[in-house]
């Protein structure tokens, strides 16, 4: 469970941080505001130490799932594979999980693409660099 | 993928859906509709397409776990932490990080989180019950 490689962790984390950072601001940013509903001063009344603290803590431990998952695999992964899995992770356990959400919270399909895709990427990305940092 | 015993995973996406039944039924469902302000229930054919869709989900989610399962060579009650081990930590994290920035309340997210952290368990139960 500790025999994982915590500089990997920490910079997966913050490259997945990071892709939300481009992609909810210039990529989705506007779309994504539409679609949640929320104008641009109720975004920035929020706490945004809580907001990003939060979401910075909530990205180290899926970093850490990712690097524990890839460890405790019965054989060694190569980098493409271990990039695939962390795409498939995203794909078959988060991308359903929002979308029973957000079918049953009658959000727009907009909005479960927006958020979707961001996840697909945010993976990609942690995968990455897991892959080249085992 | 390796080999897929279709009615585990068929009696584990049910297992799934009736968490969620219950859940947003007779244990959350109060809460769930004043944090969400939606309190009328769908009609029609929007009530078809919702279960067909939620259905398929959890059918994906179950055939990955599955399949998560034959590749780490999982046995036992390890199949019983990756289950719930993933509920806590990839799709939680995911809930929450998208739900902070939507500005959702503490509650909701507890809701949300823990119906995917207690399906989870509940379909691998299902799953090393049936193996």
């Amino acid at each position: 469970m500790f025999a994982v490689n915590w500089l990997a962790i920490v910079l997966a984390a913050l490259m997945g941080f990071l892709v939300g950072g481009i992609w909810y601001g210039p990529v989705m940013g506007k779309k994504w505001m539409g679609a949640v509903g929320l104008s641009e001063e109720q975004v920035k009344q929020a706490n945004m130490g809580m907001v990003y603290g939060g979401a910075f803590a909530f990205s180290l431990l899926a970093s850490w799932t990712l690097a524990h998952t890839f460890a405790t695999y019965a054989q060694d992964l190569s980098v493409p594979v271990k990039i695939m899995t962390a795409f498939g992770v995203a794909l078959g356990f988060i991308v359903p999980a929002l979308g029973t959400n957000y079918l049953f919270s009658q959000k727009s399909k907009t909005l479960f693409f927006i958020d979707a895709g961001y996840w697909l990427l945010f993976y990609i990305a942690m995968g990455t660099v897991h892959a080249y940092m085992p | 993928m390796g080999e897929i015993n279709m009615v585990a995973v068929v009696a584990a996406t049910l297992a799934f859906f009736v968490v969620g039944a219950v859940w947003y039924g007779a244990l959350f469902g109060k809460p769930w509709q004043r944090e969400t302000g939606i309190t009328k229930p769908p009609q029609g054919a929007q009530v078809a397409k919702i279960m067909g869709l939620t259905l398929a989900f959890e059918m994906l989610v179950v055939l990955m776990l599955d399949h998560t399962i034959a590749r780490t060579g999982a046995s036992g009650h390890v199949i019983l932490m990756i289950a719930t081990g993933f509920g806590l930590s990839i799709m939680t994290p995911a809930i929450g990080i998208n739900y902070l920035h939507q500005r959702k309340s503490l509650t909701l997210f507890l809701i949300d989180a823990g119906h995917f952290v207690v399906g989870m368990a509940a379909a691998g139960l299902v799953l090393l019950a049936l193996r």
